[in-house]
């Protein structure tokens, strides 16, 4: 072979990651008439998120695949993603993944690293909602007083404490522990953390308020790419790009799977009405007032923007299927 | 990608008087510099950075710092002088407050050389006194100060449970019963000596208004074991949270109540914090990039496979798995052990259905263990130091104690509700 | 000979106005690192209002303390070796042994020294997210000092071996040596 591929994650082998990485390696090994060649190191062999950032820019990977918080130390702009309810459902934000905000990201991103590429946008884990312990939380009022644990960003701090919430940063390690001693009395997380680290062993409750969508970004190190001839480079991206739609929709398949298991195992799924889950804006408001003085307000317009041109787009579409 | 072979570079660096901190990080440069993988080197200082970077290792210095906070020249006293109206009217009345103090400063200190130094200055020269041998009191000495990292709160349960992702409260619950078992078997052992040697009875049988004085007196430095696990067991604080409960505790009551602390002593105390911490932490960062070379060697799974083909029998794998890290113990250091094995091990013990939290008491103390064998023992060389005794003196005296040891390690193998019951009271183990 | 010895001295005084500034740092460090995750613990749990700063700010405090920390340790031989087979050496042999392990420590500290550098510049890219959004450089760069302090002592001790080699006996005893086994031994004795 003429070119290796050094694809390295922070997922287990039987993730979301490992997923869009196996189709990517098998792709293009097929494809290329074996003059790539994939090497897949899973499991946080490099490290944390930003850890394998630094492997991609440095060159010791070619491709990985992190949420926004493995980017966000290099770009804190990419953190307005991750904003509570700013996106309204999966085909929002799966239309939004494709919009030209991100053709922006992309650059930003280049011109801050140097040589990281966004070349994907797709889902790593489904919607961050509202696990419990104690009490369901249908609306605003439950969440008054209860201990929550969020990964520690301010911006996710803001969110909480806003809603009269105790947010409670907590490294995932001790989370069983502290959920189960009453450190916290619930944690921001998807079903599809909560259900395969046995934490619904302890959490009874589970409100789908889905106030962040889990974005993941797969990103290339441009010297690399650029390095290819151009037939290879066009294949790289297609890889990727079908490898991020495959994670996608794996995601979905799991999540189901995953509340039905919560359920069997004596949990309880809810998801609030539009007007609970309406009672919950508040905190999103004070998400972005954070993200507009301490980041960028031009970046929150930015999105702001992209969003509503997809949900016209959306809602147009669907004028037209139903025939209105 | 990266051979196996790089692993033997470690153990010859190390072997030759290389400090094991900079064996650690040697073995990845060279490995990545022969085997045509220069992109990794540029990665090594970001991996020792980033095993460094984690909130859960500040627990260390926390600790660290509460025991020397505590170590300062009266609290020990107490303790002692507590122990010594339980326990000090029996035959061999010393040798058993020595071990009695060794269980009550476990609880107070995370390391079990702060115990070997602290106990054995004041106690050696008062065992002499009383007729025991200066080597026998000495090895009295470092037979129980393997309590100290057994019994809550222990550094190298912190390493191990940021290493291996467990719950660091149940590693603590799970010590004490261990913990206070070695305590009594190391005593029954000493009535036998003390019955065979004809140790001195000093005392008279404290009254029940000395016990309580002594008590009093100890109480408040006594408490700090259960501000540290009630604090993490109620919900009030996470662990490290707890660490630093435990300093502001011991400061209060060392500054202001029982006044053993003087302020002008405060940079001192930081000081050696501050130098034995860092010594820790930079292991624990390059046994980050260490273990970073042995997964991509592929080693742990070979030798997952090459173990479980050998047996998939429980009891024998961790009957093998004892012996291995007896043997390693005996040269290593319990953390850069922990660091390097503990990733490697405790796979293969849990696919065969062990609990993690057993397999992590069971390695913590086998090691622990370790630091009080010969040839390197970090406990051996402080109680000579503190005792002016040889090695190999001391060794001799506790050869009926390390059969102590010995069994402890069999129980804790092989009754896993030793280690088990008290997480499980708490919900913290299945 | 003599140039040897003008060479330590000028490297010991260099590096013990250095390991000053480290003492300094590392009592002040922990110090920080108590206060820091104290003042969170208060805010939470007092306050009911967590600070946002306070977890990423103690854990940068602790990577500074590694790395002002080590370099006195590695003065006071604390970093913790196996000394079986040194010991097995004659004096003179035993100067030899030790100077080429030094000499790979200097070696390790040159090429660790080199790539946490151009790690550390990468952090001028990012940003701690909590804090004030401070370049991480500022964090990274604890890692190129502590490799270089580090070296800085090694080099000495390479050069005070050298010397043991050369003429056994006649080296003075750095001032050091006894000021901080005073500092770090002498406390629990009170
Ligand atoms: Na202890
Ligand atoms: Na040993």
């Amino acid at each position: 072979q003429e070119y290796t591929m050094k694809i390295g994650h922070v997922g287990a082998l039987d993730g979301d990651d490992q997923q869009g990485a196996a189709f990517i390696k098998s792709f293009l090994e097929a494809r290329s008439n074996g003059r790539i060649k994939v090497e897949i190191y899973p499991n946080g062999q490099m490290g944390d998120f930003r850890a394998h950032i630094e492997a991609v820019q440095l060159g010791t990977l070619e491709l990985t695949a992190t949420t926004g918080g493995g980017i966000a130390a290099f770009v804190p702009e990419i953190q307005v993603t991750d904003i509570p309810y700013t996106l309204r459902d999966d085909l929002v934000a799966e239309k939004v993944s494709d919009s030209p905000f991100f053709d922006d990201m992309r650059n930003l991103v280049l011109e801050r690293t140097g040589n990281v590429r966004l070349l994907s946008v797709s889902n790593s884990g489904r919607w961050r909602s509202f696990f419990t312990t104690k009490k369901l939380i249908k609306s605003v009022d439950d969440l008054k007083g209860v201990k929550m644990r969020t990964i520690n960003s301010p911006l996710q701090i803001e969110f909480v404490n806003a809603l009269g919430g105790n947010a409670t940063p907590i490294g995932w390690g001790e989370l069983y522990t502290s959920l189960q001693t009453g450190v916290v009395e619930g944690t921001k997380n998807a079903a599809t953390d909560i259900v395969p680290a046995k934490l619904d062993e302890v959490i009874k409750y589970a409100s789908l308020d889905e106030h962040a969508y889990l974005f993941g970004f797969w990103w290339v190190n441009d010297d690399w790419l650029k390095s290819l001839p151009e037939d290879l480079q066009n294949l790289v991206v297609d890889a990727v790009r079908q490898g991020g739609i495959i994670q996608t929709q794996w995601n979905k398949e799991q999540e189901a799977g995953m509340l039905q298991q919560f359920v069997e195992n004596g949990g309880t799924v809810y998801v609030p009405t539009a007007e609970e889950r309406a009672t919950f804006y508040p905190g999103g408001d004070a998400a972005k007032a954070w993200f507009s003085k301490e980041v960028s307000a031009e970046w929150l317009g930015k999105w702001e923007s992209a969003i509503a041109d997809v949900e016209a787009e959306i809602d147009a579409e669907r004028a037209r299927t139903i025939g209105r | 990608m990266v051979p196996v072979q790089f692993l033997w570079l470690l153990l010859v660096l190390i072997a030759v008087g290389l400090p094991i901190v900079f064996a650690l990080g040697i073995v990845p440069l060279i490995a990545f510099m022969i085997s045509d993988q220069p992109a990794f080197l540029k990665v090594v200082a970001q991996r020792l950075y980033a095993g460094i970077d984690q909130f859960p290792l500040l627990a260390i210095p926390l600790f660290i710092l509460a025991g020397e906070i505590m170590n300062v020249g009266g609290i020990t006293q107490r303790l002692v002088g507590f122990a010594n109206t339980l326990v000090g009217h029996l035959r061999g009345g010393l040798a058993h407050v020595n071990i009695v103090s060794s269980i009550f400063f476990a609880g107070l200190s995370g390391s079990a050389v702060a115990d070997t130094s602290a106990l054995g200055s004041m106690l050696i020269p008062a065992m002499e006194k009383q007729g025991y041998t200066r080597r026998f009191a000495a090895a009295v000495t470092a037979a129980s100060s393997v309590i100290g990292p057994i019994i809550p709160p222990s550094i190298i349960m912190v390493v191990y449970a940021y290493v291996m992702q467990v719950s660091i409260g149940a590693l603590f619950l799970g010590g004490l019963v261990p913990g206070i078992l070695t305590g009594l078997g190391l005593m029954i052992v000493t009535a036998f000596l003390a019955e065979k040697r004809n140790y001195p009875q000093a005392r008279q049988r404290a009254t029940l208004p000395e016990v309580g004085r002594a008590g009093w007196q100890a109480g408040f430095p006594l408490l700090t074991p259960l501000i540290i696990l009630g604090g993490i067991l109620s919900g009030v604080f996470t662990p490290t949270e707890a660490a630093a409960a435990a300093v502001v505790y011991s400061l209060v009551i060392s500054l202001f109540v029982i006044r053993t602390l003087k302020l002008r002593r405060l940079p001192d105390l930081l000081l050696r914090t501050a130098v034995s911490s860092s010594v820790i932490l930079l292991v624990v960062g390059m046994a980050n990039v260490f273990g970073w070379v042995v997964t991509l060697s592929g080693l742990p799974t070979a030798l997952a496979s090459g173990i479980l083909g050998i047996s998939e029998n429980p009891y024998l794998v961790l009957f093998l798995i004892n012996v291995f890290l007896l043997f390693v113990g005996m040269f290593l250091d319990a953390g850069p052990a922990i660091l390097i094995l503990g990733p490697i091990l405790a796979p293969i013990a849990i696919k065969l259905g062990v609990d993690p939290t057993h397999f992590a008491i069971l390695m913590c103390v086998n090691l622990t263990i370790g630091l009080a064998t010969p040839p390197m023992g970090l406990i051996l060389f402080v109680a000579s130091a503190v005792s002016r005794e040889r090695v190999e003196a001391i060794v001799r005296d506790m050869l009926p104690y390390y059969l102590v040891h010995l069994l402890i390690i069999l129980l804790i193998t092989y009754v896993p509700a030793i280690s088990l019951t008290i997480p499980r009271l708490f919900g913290l183990a299945p | 000979m003599k140039a040897i010895s003008l060479l330590i001295s000028g490297l010991s005084a260099v590096n013990n106005a250095l390991l000053e500034i480290c003492r300094v740092l590392s009592i002040a460090l922990v110090a920080a690192i108590t206060g820091v995750v104290s003042a969170g613990v208060f805010w939470r749990y007092v306050l009911n209002n967590s600070l946002s700063w306070s977890d990423e700010l103690a854990k940068f405090l602790m990577v500074w303390l590694v790395f002002v920390g080590a370099p006195i340790a590695m003065r006071m031989g604390d970093h913790v070796s196996i000394d079986m087979f040194p010991d097995l050496f004659p004096p003179r042999g035993r100067a030899v042994l030790m100077a080429i392990l030094l000499a790979i420590v200097i070696w390790f500290c040159v090429v660790l020294g080199y790539y946490s550098l151009l790690f550390a510049w990468n952090g001028w890219k990012q940003v701690a997210i909590s804090i004030g959004r401070v370049p991480l450089f500022w964090i990274f760069v604890s890692v190129p000092v502590g490799m270089a302090l580090i070296l800085l002592v090694a080099l000495q001790q390479f050069l005070e071996q050298i010397q043991e080699f050369l003429a056994p006996g006649t080296g003075e005893r750095d001032p050091f040596l006894d000021r901080y086994e005073d500092l770090l031994r002498e406390v629990g004795g009170e």
